[in-house]
């Protein structure tokens, strides 16, 4: 759980990692530091520690602009806060809905061909092109 | 302190693929069988790959590197002297849990590098010896595929026709005849149709978490009923932490923890190791006593050495279509082996196999590793929106030669919870693999160019994808330079086998999990022949 301020920076970070684009929302516009990132971290509170850690050194930072703190980042810690931005972002259902993800979907198969039978017999008539071990 | 003992006739320790595969034809054969598994038995309802938040967990819970799962059945692996990060299973049907499934057998040339190619060297088998193992495996494992394949020697049909190769795998096969390039349909170890009481898969793409509709042949799910049924018995949460040998230089039993803590003895006639290249190298060398002091089986110093680890590529081709392509299975849709074998034009000798699959949800299309800086702001909303659904993976494995110098050891510093030294992992990717993996990953884009895909993205080389340890306790006919022999028995110690893929003389470019469990099966039908009367009283 962040705190106002710990939310307010997550925000911001966030929001430049995800602004709104086309018909994606901003990061902003989900209240991302808020219901979404509990959900987050519901499924991997593993990643609070990192993520307390990643606010505090933004905090502390010279430059208060969130581009170029982000910027700054080694690629490590960079990938780190792309996946805790990420994960909150893209299990929001209206993300979902607008990228047109449905989740995984168990989709019996059906009874036709795998698919390519014709090429297959193509390549089924070349010759044999291993080699001869002996 | 030992709190009580037990007594077997055959012992196998670890019941991953080859674990069951073992347990299960000595069962057959009315042999008394006793497994030993440290992991337990997981409940494909707990697998995460039909909840919303399966790619998170994926890539923490349920990832395959045990560093990083870090389960209380895990033991720590150390890493940082190797390129290659390793990834494994501790449970009941092993890395098959987890394993994408696809079900490779090793071309006719992977046995005789040496004499094909001047490297590495043959193995003591040849690819004959092993067909009729292949076979069997195949029926009761349950693959699906269709023979036919011009890459390899004719083979009967397999049990399940193939999944279908999605459109993805159509568009890639129409291009390859464009190029004259080889491919065929994926054969995987996963059900096309209902079989042997399991259901067919579901397309839902979540493999390598575990398969929720036990539609993945794991060994937990094809191998492991039959064998209990057949009168195996399997004993989970017993963690072996030393094989016992006895006055005559024989393996005796073993040593093992269950999961209060409390320790075991198990006396046994032969004792079998399937613990996976890793972990049977290590309990060899756990095992170190006065009468072996570098190990067992190992006079040869060769236990722990030529660690193989396939260097792999990846890259990702992004289709203007929308094909929906985080659903299929994730198995191999199509593979190649166009340059599966070595060609004298080539600056690397031997080869490649390429894998083609599905790209996952959203969260991997924001993360997934490759090369360059991660890309944030609106680049980052145009690569989901690109990769989502409209892309698809070539993965490249390439075979990896063994080299002395790559190694797993016992640490000196760290160590584990029986005072012994964790393991290490020593492993700088060669040269060779790396020209390979060049080589390999631009014709990887002159495949997607000629399906239509107008961009691509690459990582070069993944250090992520350790999912092949082979080679640590290789096979050979010379008790001077190997561990096992052409049967998979211990040199040093008649009545100990090693059946995993630490065993492998060379790795091939393919999956191991078929010739792992082609090579057990063989194993233990010898012992089974050598051994005449059945030994458990029941049968």
């Amino acid at each position: 759980m962040l705190d106002t301020r710990q939310q307010k920076l997550f925000t911001e970070l966030s929001n430049v990692i995800l602004p709104g684009y086309s018909e994606q929302p901003a990061a902003r516009d989900i209240d991302i530091a808020d219901g979404p990132l509990d959900l987050m971290l519901r499924s991997r509170p593993d990643l609070e520690q990192n993520l307390l850690e990643q606010l505090r050194n933004y905090d502390d930072a010279t430059s208060k602009d969130a581009l170029s703190y982000i910027q700054s980042l080694e690629i490590t810690e960079l990938r780190s806060l792309i996946l805790i931005v990420c994960a909150t972002y893209y299990m929001h259902p209206v993300v979902k809905q607008n990228i047109g993800y449905s989740g995984q979907q168990a989709i019996p198969l059906g009874r036709g061909g795998f698919g390519a039978e014709e090429l297959v017999m193509e390549m089924m008539e070349k010759p044999k092109r291993y080699r001869c071990a002996d | 302190m030992t709190t009580s003992n037990y007594k077997t006739d055959v012992l196998v320790i670890g019941g991953g693929l080859s674990g069951a595969i073992s347990s299960l034809q000595l069962a057959r054969a009315g042999v008394e069988v006793t497994c030993l598994e440290q992991g337990n038995w997981t409940n494909p309802h707990d697998y995460p790959g039909d909840k919303a938040d399966f790619e998170l967990l994926a890539l923490k819970q349920w990832h395959a590197n045990p560093n990083v799962r870090n389960w209380k059945v895990d033991y720590r692996i150390l890493d940082d002297t190797s390129d290659i990060k390793p990834l494994l299973f501790n449970g009941v049907g092993g890395s098959t849990v987890l394993f994408s499934a696809h079900w490779m057998r090793f071309l006719p040339s992977d046995f005789r590098v040496r004499s094909l190619d001047g490297v590495a060297d043959d193995w003591p088998i040849k690819y004959e010896d092993l067909a009729p193992y292949y076979d069997a495996n195949e029926i009761d494992i349950g693959v699906s595929g269709i023979a036919g394949d011009p890459a390899y020697p004719d083979r009967p049909e397999y049990p399940l026709p193939p999944l279908p190769i999605q459109p993805w795998g159509e568009k890639i096969a129409t291009a390859h005849r464009r190029l004259g390039w080889h491919w065929w349909p994926g054969s995987n170890a996963i059900l096309s149709r209902p079989y042997a009481s399991r259901r067919p898969c579901v397309q839902r793409s979540t493999c390598r978490v575990g398969c929720n509709e036990g539609a993945k042949s794991s060994a937990d799910r094809s191998l492991w009923p039959a064998a209990i049924k057949a009168g195996a018995t399997l004993r989970t949460g017993a963690r072996v932490s030393r094989i016992l040998t006895n006055g005559q230089g024989l393996a005796s039993g073993v040593l093992f923890n269950d999961q209060d803590g409390n320790t075991h003895k198990i006396e046994a006639s032969v004792v079998i190791l399937a613990s996976h290249a890793i972990g049977s190298t290590r309990l060899l060398l756990k095992s170190a006593n006065a009468q072996f002091p570098d190990g067992l089986a190992n006079s040869s110093g060769q236990v722990g050495h030529n660690l193989m680890m396939h260097p792999l590529a990846r890259v990702v081709g992004l289709f203007d279509e929308d094909m929906a392509s985080w659903q299929g299975h994730w198995g191999q849709s199509i593979y190649s082996m166009e340059f599966a074998e070595t060609r004298p034009e080539h600056d690397f000798v031997r080869g490649g196999k390429w894998n083609l699959a599905p790209t996952g949800g959203p969260l991997t299309a924001a993360t997934y590793p490759t090369d360059g800086k991660p890309v944030i702001g609106e680049a980052l909303h145009d690569r989901v929106t690109n990769w989502l659904g409209r892309s698809a993976l070539w993965g490249v494995t390439a075979e990896d030669l063994p080299e002395a110098h790559n190694r797993l050891l016992l640490d000196k510093d760290e160590f584990d919870e029986d005072g012994d030294g964790l393991p290490r992992l020593i492993y700088k990717t060669s040269e060779n693999s790396r020209r390979m993996l060049a080589f390999m990953t631009d014709r990887v884009k002159e495949s997607f160019a000629a399906a239509g895909v107008t961009k691509t993205l690459q990582q070069s080389f993944a250090p992520d994808a350790g999912w092949h340890p082979l080679g640590t306790c290789r096979m050979g006919k010379s008790s001077d330079s190997s561990v096992v022999n052409e049967w998979n028995q211990c040199h040093d110690i008649a009545n100990l086998y090693i059946v995993d893929g630490s065993t492998f003389v060379t790795s091939s470019s393919v999956n191991p999990a078929a010739t792992i469990a082609a090579l057990a099966r063989r194993a233990v039908d010898r012992i089974i022949r050598e051994r005449g009367a059945p030994t458990r009283t029941d049968s």
